[in-house]
């Protein structure tokens, strides 16, 4: 058992001074001598083709240093489709090669000046005219186009799958639940913006690329595959030591980052590019939308007899990004028929990307409220019925394979407890507080766990200091400080003895800061370092030691996280005004590293959870498929005012099967089944059931 | 973002003169709407003037009511002793709008001139008769049937021109508590009702108030309401702060000894092409017992001329339903705003 005291403990982030006090150095807060700034300009059709640019006045315009367009950018490439090489683009093309216009706010062209004023207004300088088409941004016609696909797998797991006979099974069942669950176009919108600053070595031998990243080495790779650098010849560095959130967006690399250094090579000195928060709305990803038909068959009691979930999502016109929204399905539930069928249409919108928790955040609002529905109409308290049919062992395995370890079971015992379920009202719309409506609801959280090979350093002075060096990432999440606890709970030091460098491509290698690995894959890495130093610590002698640990093979068991999360709501029915009064989640992740920054990063969590059920969504112009949301004001999401009563908490039981400290990832989990809490919270509370995400005033107008 | 001068006006005179040489020009108080529109490229003007320091910052009271002058910020307003004490449906509109940081910078002046949120009229892209006359209303779309993105759109007062929604709070308040904007030019100082000041689209959607190009707000006065009077706003948003009314309303009601409403002025956001004043409520109010059948009937009638488009058409029900909680909330307080 690892001693409490370091490991587990609320310790205070180790970088919090530095950013409460703007010494937190970010990607957009890096200026050098020279440096010039540029603005990409953008589409602002969705769909058709470049007739002309006139590039004449913003050439001409004060400051101006280069404007590059298709007729004179440099040749760039395609940045790689290789996640497992560390050589992932968000986009499988590159702007400024051809004439084709595939989204709105695509860039078609990049201008630098010599302040970012007169590059913004030298950018708007820029006439451009196009011959237009009709786009498509209507998920439901385009999921009929000849160019949708069915997708065999995503990430290595099938997405058309079946077990047993589901169509015999549904036949069968007395109970049956049919219904389509939507969910809209969401965008990660993280308060940071994207940025780059990139700064060639007089000689060209190398360049500096100062990055938002989740991914250090991808941008590394990416980016030079984009630029065409040997990186053989070419020393290429990346760094992005504070990220102000990420949830995906700063994944993969993007097209604007390589045209920044492009930039910067042509023109001989650095350059920065920060993006508008309207570019944000195109140029970095975001979530898909989804239709969802989910069928469950049950007997009397709720006991599921067959599952059935049938998922239309989209990508761009240059990716090929899968949102695998039914995986979930396959293994929440214990149910011997099932099926889950996908369906991928083309749009003309900017590419999808992962978005924290993405294919589970999506699909279990569609199965959760499925869940609730099939409760309801079996008369099953929604917890019973989800212990009912608990899944003892892995669905997809026959319920042969063991998990590494699962404590759902106490998730929901302890937020029934805790929550007061047992004075949810048992009929929908029976309590009332003056005008507003009281109601309950629940739902089950589940994402996999995994982690990555990773190296690290880490160096002792013989005065007993120590430094961890490995090119992982904080997104503000807590990594600076749970690496420190880790190497002082080994070395037995004060963690304030301990400090920790991040997220250059000149430290260790280390993977993507995404699919809620990085305590999974770096922790290990830092413990088989500061183990192979105790000699030397107890000498008192300096030392320092680079490991490599390898992602942890399938071990004969399946990995994976769960979670209960609970909400209580109150609505105005009349005016269709919607409150989360108090919202509670229990998870189960193993052992806890840090309990104060695993609370805020799952309060976090369930604050975007509260936003995709009550607000979040992107607009697109249906005729001109332009995005009409974009900024922070027309996209919706929670402010303090929405925001009341979260209360988190943890099984905190260490995983025996899932690496030295057993400790599965946090990070996606809780936006998980969040979103069907509050749904069913209000089905609970007014009786109305709301498929369709966001749950809007007009929403419980239009059904009330 | 085009390039513009600076320059900062010294009193009401000097910045009407300086306007007057500049036909370009904008004047720049708070900038929480003018530096958004210029960094979209909806407004390009050549010049600012500067009217942060025309001495138009001070709140007097008299016999007939208060006196604000037009660079008064929303905070301050909304803050005022006697602002909350008489006026309570004016302090409450100023604070259900935009946010504290917002409010701080604003000014009632420039508040009355607040440029319109509808996202075809910010994105210069898009088409928009009320920015670029003759372009067409992209709101209401390209093609029957395929309306643009209007959930947010009037439902009252709106032409074929233009249908976005005034996005006020504080102008609808003003209009309830028959303000009147202070408006000075070269020639003469005039008053001009703030139910008066905003102008229909029509087919001039580009000119939004009868403020003309030579003229400068200085200030608004606030009248005594009447004695005994009860006045509160409401707004119905997607999220708790910092969103656009999706519905609201302001109500001025006092009732008569034997409990029958004698005044009510009614004014609706939200759901108009300006902040609504709504007659026809007042009308079917005027001499009623405060029932709830009354104030469902004056709800049905501020509404009686409403068109709904594509996806605002729920703005008609819930901008009636806004207005009866209001009604309700005044005279049976404290039934149900308990969040």
């Amino acid at each position: 058992m690892i001693p409490k005291n370091v490991i587990g403990a609320g310790i205070d982030r180790v970088d919090g001074p530095l950013k409460v006090t703007g010494g937190a150095k970010y990607a957009g807060d890096v200026s050098l001598d020279g440096m010039v700034y540029a603005v990409p300009v953008t589409s602002t059709i969705a769909r058709g083709n470049i007739a002309s640019m006139d590039t004449s006045a913003a050439v001409k315009a004060p400051g101006v240093r280069i404007v590059m367009t298709r007729e004179n950018a440099p040749p760039l490439f395609k940045g790689g489709n290789d996640y497992d090489d560390a050589c992932q683009s968000g986009e499988d093309w590159m702007p400024l090669q051809d004439d084709e216009i595939y989204y709105d706010g695509q860039i078609i062209g990049l201008v630098v000046a010599d302040t970012l004023e007169r590059a913004i207004h030298a950018a708007d300088l820029v006439e451009t005219s196009y011959q237009s088409c009709r786009p498509m941004v209507d998920l439901t016609a385009a999921l009929k186009k000849p160019d949708a696909t069915q997708p065999a797998t995503a990430l290595g797991q099938p997405l058309q799958y079946e077990r047993g006979d589901v169509d015999k099974a549904l036949a069968k069942s007395p109970v049956r639940i049919d219904r389509t669950y939507t969910t809209p176009v969401q965008h990660h919108n993280p308060l940071e913006p994207h940025a780059s600053v990139a700064e060639w070595s007089d000689d060209g031998s190398s360049l500096t690329l100062h990055e938002t990243s989740q991914w250090v080495v991808n941008s590394r790779n990416s980016i030079a595959r984009m630029l065409g650098i040997d990186q053989s010849k070419v020393t290429v560095r990346v760094l992005s030591p504070f990220l102000g959130g990420g949830f995906g967006s700063k994944g993969y690399a993007w097209a604007f980052s390589a045209l920044t250094a492009a930039a910067a090579r042509e023109l001989g000195c650095p350059v920065k590019l920060v993006l508008s928060r309207r570019q944000m709305y195109s140029l970095n990803g975001h979530r898909p939308s989804t239709t969802q038909a989910v069928t469950l068959g049950s007997d009397r009691r709720g006991r599921l007899k067959a599952t059935r979930h049938l998922c239309g999502t989209y990508t761009s016109k240059v990716f090929q990004y899968i949102e695998p929204v039914v995986l979930s399905t396959q293994l929440l539930y214990k149910c011997s028929s099932l099926r889950t069928g996908f369906d991928l249409a083309r749009m003309n919108t900017g590419t999808p990307t992962p978005m924290r928790g993405p294919g589970e955040t999506p699909g279990l609002f569609a199965l959760e409220s499925a869940m609730d529905e099939l409760a309801f109409a079996t008369g099953v308290d929604p917890i019973d019925l989800r212990r009912l049919n608990y899944a003892e062992r892995d669905p997809r395995t026959n319920n042969r394979q063991r998990w590494s370890s699962k404590h759902l079971n106490e998730c929901y015992d302890k937020g029934a407890e805790e929550f007061g379920w047992k004075d949810r009202p048992k009929k929908p719309a029976s309590r009332r507080d003056g005008r507003w409506l009281i109601g309950y609801g629940m739902a089950s959280a589940t994402y996999p766990a995994q982690n990555t090979s990773s190296s690290v350093k880490v160096s002792l002075t013989a005065d007993g200091r120590a430094e961890i060096e490995v090119a992982s990432h904080d997104l503000g999440t807590g990594t600076y400080t749970i690496l420190c606890q880790f190497a002082a709970n080994e070395l037995g030091l004060p963690v304030s003895k301990v400090s920790c460098r991040l997220a250059d491509t000149f430290l260790p290698p280390s993977p993507c800061a995404g699919g809620s690995q990085t305590v999974a894959s770096v922790g290990p890495a830092v413990i088989a370092a500061c183990k192979n130093l105790l000699t030397f610590r107890k000498a008192g002698m300096p030392g320092e030691e680079t490991v490599t640990i390898p992602g942890s093979q399938p071990n004969g068991f399946s990995w994976q996280s769960f979670g209960a999360q609970f909400a209580e709501v109150r609505v105005d029915a009349a005016l269709g005004r919607i409150r989360v009064h108090r919202f509670l989640g229990i998870y189960d992740v193993g052992q806890i590293i840090n309990e104060k920054t695993a609370r805020s990063q799952v309060h976090g969590g369930i604050i975007q959870g509260i936003g995709m059920a009550l607000m979040e969504a992107t607009a697109f112009d249906p005729y001109f498929g332009r995005v009409m949301t974009p900024n922070l004001a027309d996209y919706h999401f929670p402010v303090n005012a929405d925001i009341h009563g979260i209360r988190v908490s943890f099984i905190d039981e260490p995983d025996p099967h899932f690496g030295p400290m057993g400790a599965r990832g946090l990070g996606e989990l809780p936006l998980t089944g969040a979103a069907a809490a509050v749904a069913n919270a209000v089905f609970n509370a007014t009786g109305i059931r709301v498929r369709d995400l966001p749950i809007l005033p007009d929403t419980i107008l239009a059904k009330g | 973002m085009n390039p513009f001068r600076y320059v900062k006006a010294t009193s009401p005179a000097d910045a009407l003169a300086r306007m007057g040489r500049n036909p370009g020009a904008r004047f720049v108080a708070g900038g929480t709407t003018l530096l958004d529109l210029m960094k979209l490229g909806v407004e390009t003007p050549d010049v600012l003037i500067d009217i942060n320091h025309l001495g138009l910052d001070g709140i007097t009271e008299d016999r007939h009511g208060l006196h604000i002058g037009a660079h008064v910020s929303n905070t301050d307003l909304a803050e005022h002793d006697s602002v909350k004490k008489k006026w309570p449906v004016m302090s409450q509109a100023i604070l259900a709008g935009a946010s504290t940081q917002l409010r701080n910078m604003a000014t009632v002046g420039g508040n009355l001139l607040q440029g319109n949120r509808c996202g075809y009229f910010r994105d210069v892209a898009m088409p928009c008769n009320r920015r670029d006359p003759g372009t067409g209303c992209g709101a209401l779309g390209e093609q029957p049937g395929v309306e643009g993105i209007n959930r947010y759109c009037a439902v009252l007062g709106t032409s074929p021109s233009c249908i976005a929604a005034h996005p006020s709070d504080m102008c609808v308040a003003l209009v309830a508590v028959d303000a009147k904007v202070k408006i000075s030019s070269p020639a003469f100082d005039r008053l001009e009702r703030a139910e008066d000041f905003f102008r229909l689209p029509g087919d001039t959607p580009q000119i939004q108030t009868r403020l003309g190009p030579d003229e400068l707000i200085t200030g608004i006065e606030l009248p005594e309401l009447p004695a005994g009077a009860r006045s509160m706003y409401l707004k119905v948003r997607d999220r708790t702060s910092y969103a656009y009314a999706l519905t609201s309303a302001a109500v001025v009601l006092t009732l008569d000894a034997k409990g029958r409403i004698d005044h009510a002025r009614v004014a609706l956001g939200g759901v108009g092409s300006v902040p609504w004043r709504s007659h026809e409520a007042e009308n079917a109010l005027l001499s009623s017992p405060p029932t709830e059948e009354a104030f469902r009937a004056a709800a049905e009638a501020a509404f009686a001329g409403a068109v709904p488009y594509q996806y605002n058409g729920f703005k008609i029900a819930l901008g009636q339903d806004t207005l009866v909680r209001v009604l309700n909330e005044l005279v049976r307080p404290g039934a149900g705003e308990r969040p």
